[in-house]
């Protein structure tokens, strides 16, 4: 913590190294995310000849027209919001409640447990027995297929379980049970708050998962339902097929095939702006579990 | 990621076939007689859609044949990942009564087939009172009968195929609209500006790729950014805008048909186009141009819509495509066709390819949970006749074909512009709207006395017949129709893509860096036969071929 009076001179010349690594660092990050945006509004033949560097080329919202002209889009927008928040929910007090047992110590066959668990990352069913099962339960077209059968990512339990174990001081939990928690409010009133931090990160996990998912949406939910990237990815079907068609048949398979390329780009940014507006909200609280400084001594 | 998907799907598949295979055949027994029972006359079909099209259920052509037939039938339509779906469905033990337009391979038929999950359709197709056109049609033509008949001599799919060959405007010898491939095309405007003929030598062609590069013709002439000239442009070993028409010169054009860079000669013995030396000449000799620039750099790497764009914008002098104007867009007009190109010894062997108008048996199968398999087949008789073909091939009369057929009374197809003024979308969307997928068998004669073939297609056909053509002294072909049995297909199935995978990485590897010293052609040669199998994959053609000329 030093202040920055005296050296003046090398502190400024670090600030300068520092900052043009960070921008550079920031430029290359961004720009291929700006590059997508000023495409989604280019003549697609002009990307691909390289005429789009910092400034869209041949302005257009054609491809924007075409996404938003499809009527499904509302809908789909609706229900990836709907299973990405249930899903998130659900898949983070999955996490919390498989993961705070296994991280006592005193948890009867807790070793059993755990290896259970693990098992289950290195064996899986695969595709067509999770099917049988999905289908045999009664969850076919059911919003339910897409959360129960990945319910507890394993991985990321063990992740939390750890840090339950060595992050949560044992001391505080125990001078919480002094003062006449019970355990249930250990949990609730100390645990919970102090694990902030693992609990934001797997929240964007999650939400990122669930915002992306279309393979699960697409075998389970029978088409109906559908959300965002279904939704996207059967304008983009179309569309191509239309150009497919028009190569056969009327001719113009290069003009439509450019539509098809605008929406590609388009259909990037429209799935990617939600989850942009999201992060912020979320990011926050990564720094906010950090300040629960409770234990002294 | 899709890709990674099907992996781990195909892994998946893979497995519960071993554990379906352990089973034993569990299905009813597949005898010769056909199933007489005809209590069911309602059957759910899962069928492949194009994503514009609406849905079957109020599709005229379709109501009106399952009314002829007396059944019902309940459509679930996919337009795409349908393989994937239906294989989950298929192993899941859910069955439909018939899987119709997922595009089988005779490899999935035969596995289904023997595991009893789809039946045997050899005593309906061959039996007039169930299928009288089909049946027909199989006696006119054999060789249909044999190209659907697996290895085990049984059928588990209805024949399709689109016979779009030149025997459908009439011409004698009937040759696929794709036996040539790549047409190659140069820019005329360009050339005569410079002065010079169009090439018929390579190099001639040499020159004048040499002459648009140094005077930047794409600037000078369409007023391009200066520099943005690029010669000569492809995608390397593409289908139809693959550099392989070049390599005439030097007595091969090795396009890709049943397997890349196989040949029957003239002698009916075949050979690989990639151990010849002509192959070794040719890429050492194209290597030249591109480390001269006057190939375009990105031709390993560029995709079918960078290369569009690019020919768009004209920046390219010569280019293959199937035709010029949808390749060459508003500058279409100063383009003309490139003709195979002599060889520095007066060379130019063009080949001829038969893939295309195959007839596979992939788009109709039935399922041992269907009971009354005849009636179901009485439906699908009906799609066995020219004008229904035409009308789910296309859409309905009084949709896309007009009412009165014209003099020679055949049907006459809309126009784009009645279909943009009547339907509001182009003639191709359509279609597309209102075509049916599945078993569609359009034999080339229906072209002559049914309806007539689409322009572009005809026009095709005709600069195939009467221009390129011209270049082929001989007319033989791998036969795209031959059967192979099981333990063959298992052979193409492990030797074949790392084949033609390693043949095509060392192709471009020598485009780029230069041709191969004599050391590293005759250790690659033994190398092909050595890791890659290539005696194993010749043999398999080899004897194929021979049983189907013993047949014919």
């Amino acid at each position: 913590m030093r202040k920055s009076k005296s050296t003046g001179m090398s502190d400024k010349a670090s600030d300068i190294i520092l900052v043009t690594i960070c921008t550079v660092v920031l430029l290359i990050v961004a720009y291929p995310l700006y590059y997508v945006l000023i495409a989604s509004f280019s003549d697609p033949y002009d990307v691909y000849a390289g005429k789009t560097f910092l400034l869209p080329s041949g302005f257009t919202f054609d491809g924007y027209k075409a996404v938003f002209a499809d009527p499904k889009i509302v809908s789909g927008f609706l229900n990836s919001v709907k299973y990405t928040v249930i899903g998130t929910i659900f898949s983070v007090v999955m996490l919390y409640i498989t993961a705070y047992p296994l991280a006592q110590k005193d948890l009867p066959g807790r070793k059993w447990i755990s290896l259970f668990f693990v098992f289950t990352m290195y064996f899986g069913g695969g595709l067509v027995p999770t099917y049988l099962v999905v289908r045999d339960t009664g969850l076919m077209g059911s919003m339910w297929a897409l959360f129960l059968p990945g319910g507890v990512g394993v991985g990321n339990m063990i992740i939390v379980r750890n840090y339950f174990q060595n992050s949560i001081p044992h001391d505080l939990v125990e001078a919480s049970e002094i003062d006449g928690c019970s355990k249930f409010r250990t949990f609730l009133s100390v645990v919970i708050p102090l694990s902030m931090p693992i609990l934001a990160v797997q929240a964007v996990f999650a939400m990122v998962a669930y915002w992306n998912d279309w393979f699960t949406a697409m075998i389970y939910l029978g088409g109906k339902g559908e959300p965002l990237p279904l939704v996207l990815r059967g304008i983009l079907m179309k569309s191509s097929a239309a150009s497919e068609q028009a190569s056969m048949i009327s001719g113009g398979y290069a003009e439509l095939n450019k539509q098809t390329e605008l929406i590609k780009f388009c259909s990037m940014i429209v799935a990617a702006v939600p989850m942009l507006i999201a992060y912020p909200y979320v990011q926050k609280y990564f720094e906010k579990g950090f300040m629960a400084g409770a234990v002294k001594g | 990621m899709k890709k990674l998907l099907s992996l781990a799907l195909a892994a998946v598949m893979l497995l519960a076939l071993l554990t379906a295979c352990g089973g034993g055949n569990n299905g009813p027994a597949n005898s010769g007689e056909p199933n007489t029972n005809t209590d069911q006359t309602e059957f759910n079909i899962i069928s492949g859609i194009s994503a514009l099209s609406g849905g079957y259920d109020d599709n005229p052509v379709l109501n009106a044949m399952m009314e002829n037939a007396g059944i019902k039938i309940n459509w679930e339509t996919m337009s795409d990942s349908l393989g994937e779906q239906v294989n989950i469905r298929l192993t899941g033990g859910e069955l439909p009564d018939a899987v119709q337009a997922v595009g089988w391979s005779n490899y999935d038929l035969g596995r289904y087939g023997r595991g009893g999950t789809f039946i045997d359709l050899t005593p309906y197709v061959t039996d007039a009172s169930i299928m009288p056109n089909l049946s027909a049609i199989l006696e006119k033509y054999p060789q249909i009968k044999a190209a659907i008949t697996q290895d085990d001599g049984k059928i588990y799919g209805l024949p399709a195929a689109e016979m779009m060959g030149t025997g459908a405007t009439g011409a004698a010898d009937d040759y696929s609209i794709h036996s040539i491939q790549q047409f190659s095309m140069i820019n005329k405007a360009w050339l005569d500006d410079l002065g010079l003929a169009v090439p018929e030598t390579v190099e001639e062609l040499r020159t004048a790729l040499q002459a648009f590069k140094d005077n930047d013709m794409a600037h000078k002439m369409y007023g391009a950014d200066a520099g943005s000239t690029i010669p000569m442009s492809f995608g390397f070993d593409q289908w139809c805008w693959g550099q392989n028409i070049f390599y005439a010169p030097f007595g091969l054009t090795n396009w890709s048909d049943v397997c890349a860079d196989l040949r029957l000669t003239k002698d009916k013995e075949v050979v690989f186009d990639c151990v010849s030396d002509g192959y070794r000449e040719a890429i050492t000799y194209y290597h030249d141009w591109y480390a001269d620039g006057l190939i375009d750099i990105e031709v390993f790497s560029q995709d079918d819509k960078q290369y569009l764009a690019k020919c768009a914008q004209g920046y390219v002098g010569v280019a293959t495509w199937w035709e010029i104007n949808e390749l060459m867009a508003d500058h279409a007009a100063d383009y003309v066709y490139l003709p195979p190109l002599k060889g520095p010894d007066g060379t130019c062997t063009v080949t001829i390819k038969s893939a295309g108008s195959a007839v596979n048996s992939g788009m109709l199968s039935i399922t041992k949970a269907c009971e009354s398999p005849a009636n179901l087949l009485k439906f699908y008789d009906q799609w066995y006749t020219g004008e229904n073909v035409m009308q789910l091939q296309y859409g309905p009369i009084g949709v896309y074909f007009h009412e009165e057929k014209d003099a020679q009374g055949m049907y006459v197809s809309i126009t784009d512009e009645e279909a943009r003024e009547k339907f509001g979308k182009s003639a191709g969307e359509l279609k597309a709207a209102s075509e049916v997928q599945g078993p569609k068998l359009i034999l080339s004669e229906y072209y002559t006395n049914v309806f007539h073939m689409e322009e572009r297609a005809l026009q095709r056909l005709d600069d195939l017949q009467n221009f390129w053509f011209k270049y082929v002294d001989d007319f033989t072909f791998y036969p795209v129709d031959c059967v192979f049995t099981q333990s063959e297909l298992d052979d193409l199935d492990l030797y074949r893509p790392d084949f033609e995978n390693h043949v095509k990485e060392q192709e471009a590897l020598w485009f780029r860096d230069g041709g191969p010293s004599d050391a590293e052609w005759e250790a690659y040669k033994q190398d092909l036969i050595d890791t890659y199998g290539m005696n194993q994959i010749l043999e398999v053609y080899k004897n194929a071929y021979d049983r189907y000329a013993a047949a014919e």
